[in-house]
């Protein structure tokens, strides 16, 4: 039931315009109401006239030329695109011609960084000395000598600093440094 | 909006559109390009798409125009937005119309250029005096008057002259012809929303374009 009184708002009849969906209710009055069906032909036109002004200069300006162009346009774009897949790395036959070459380079190369690994911890000087140490401070306690070892690190270190603060510093100011370095002759005759 | 309905005579044809649709013939060839790019086979997609071109480019052009005022910079977005849309196709969901994801792209690349265009005008600070109405309307002579350029004109700087998302609810739905639910997905916004801001923008331009009605 539709009282007589009541008349669409602009918006309502705006929705009417746009909507593809069926307002009944609305329907159902402008069938009768002639100022509303005016008000809405109004809009219509103007919405219309708008549409067709906007239009018509767009499609002025893109003419059938412009349009072609723009989508040669595209197309060469798309061409100039890299293509957009991943390539499997490695690739599937060179992982089966270089799987056996690669697996024993691979073990190779492990069993070298373990030996040297396990002559480094073997035959590392400090270590000798370090047990060598441990075994006579053990058997024969003397803190006199470990003193003046003590006090003769120290000045060791006092002319290392020395040599490294001056700006020229000869040769043999590097000897305290040259001691505490272990050298290969040192480990040589060690191992004889 | 469609323009051939006639609004005065109420529709009795026009019914809810079923909720499952069959997709869209753009729906199927997006699908059938997807499968191509990952088959490798790119140059067959790129033939595919151009139907796709095809199409969509006039409406495109015509949104992108009336975004940026400019037709060598519309021509630029459109081309953009259809390289977006071939790169990012995989994105693509089909419960969605394609035309309204497309749509969607294309706005962010004419919003991206009006950005980059107001920052070029920031920095070459006042050049000439900027005018964004077209060039043939900064001299409009009594006989362009009477060629309609004027009323062309007018709209133009009348729409130009709405806040920005209204002048994007009234582009998409009344130049790109979407509905309101349309322009909802398009934008996010909600569509109660759009409506509103549809619904301003006509009161606006009636207002603003009153003195025409009559001239016409």
């Amino acid at each position: 039931m539709i009282c007589a009184d009541w008349h669409p708002d602009d918006e309502r009849l705006l929705a009417r315009y746009v909507d593809r969906d069926m307002d009944a209710t609305l329907d159902q009055h402008l069938a009768w109401c002639r100022s509303c069906t005016r008000r809405l032909d109004a809009m219509t036109r103007d919405l219309d006239r708008w549409h067709h002004v906007a239009a018509d200069e767009a499609d002025a300006l893109f003419d059938e030329p412009r349009m072609a162009a723009q989508r040669r346009g595209i197309q060469q774009r798309l061409g100039a695109m890299p293509a957009a897949r991943v390539l499997p790395f490695p690739a599937p036959g060179d992982t089966e011609r270089h799987a056996p070459i690669a697996r024993i380079a691979a073990a190779v190369l492990l069993v070298a960084m373990a030996g040297a690994a396990v002559f480094r911890v073997l035959e590392m000087p400090g270590r000798v000395n370090s047990t060598a140490l441990r075994a006579a401070a053990t058997r024969n306690p003397a803190p006199v000598r470990v003193v003046r070892e003590a006090a003769a690190d120290a000045t060791e270190l006092e002319d290392i600093d020395l040599a490294l603060v001056r700006p020229r510093t000869a040769v043999a100011e590097l000897r305290a440094l040259d001691e505490f370095t272990p050298h290969v002759r040192d480990i040589v005759a060690q191992r004889r | 909006m469609k323009r051939t309905r006639s609004a005065a005579a109420p529709s009795s044809t026009a019914a809810p559109v079923p909720s499952a649709a069959p997709p869209s013939p753009d729906t199927v060839t997006a699908s059938d390009i997807r499968a191509m790019v990952s088959r490798g086979e790119l140059s067959a997609a790129r033939e595919a798409f151009d139907y796709i071109v095809i199409r969509h480019q006039r409406r495109a052009s015509r949104i992108a125009l009336m975004y940026l005022r400019d037709t060598a910079e519309a021509d630029e977005a459109v081309q953009d937005a259809f390289v977006r849309a071939f790169t990012r196709l995989e994105t693509y969901r089909d419960e969605h119309p394609f035309e309204v994801w497309f749509t969607r792209i294309l706005v962010n690349a004419c919003v991206d250029r009006q950005r980059a265009r107001q920052r070029r005008a920031r920095r070459l600070v006042a050049l000439d005096d900027m005018s964004t109405e077209p060039a043939a309307g900064r001299s409009a002579s009594p006989e362009r008057r009477a060629t309609g350029l004027a009323w062309r004109e007018a709209v133009n700087a009348a729409v130009e002259r709405l806040p920005a998302r209204q002048r994007e609810v009234f582009v998409l739905c009344h130049l790109g012809d979407h509905t309101p639910r349309d322009v909802s997905m398009m934008t996010g916004m909600r569509e109660s929303t759009v409506r509103v801001h549809l619904f301003r923008a006509v009161h606006k331009l009636r207002a603003a374009l009153g003195a025409w009605r009559d001239l016409r």
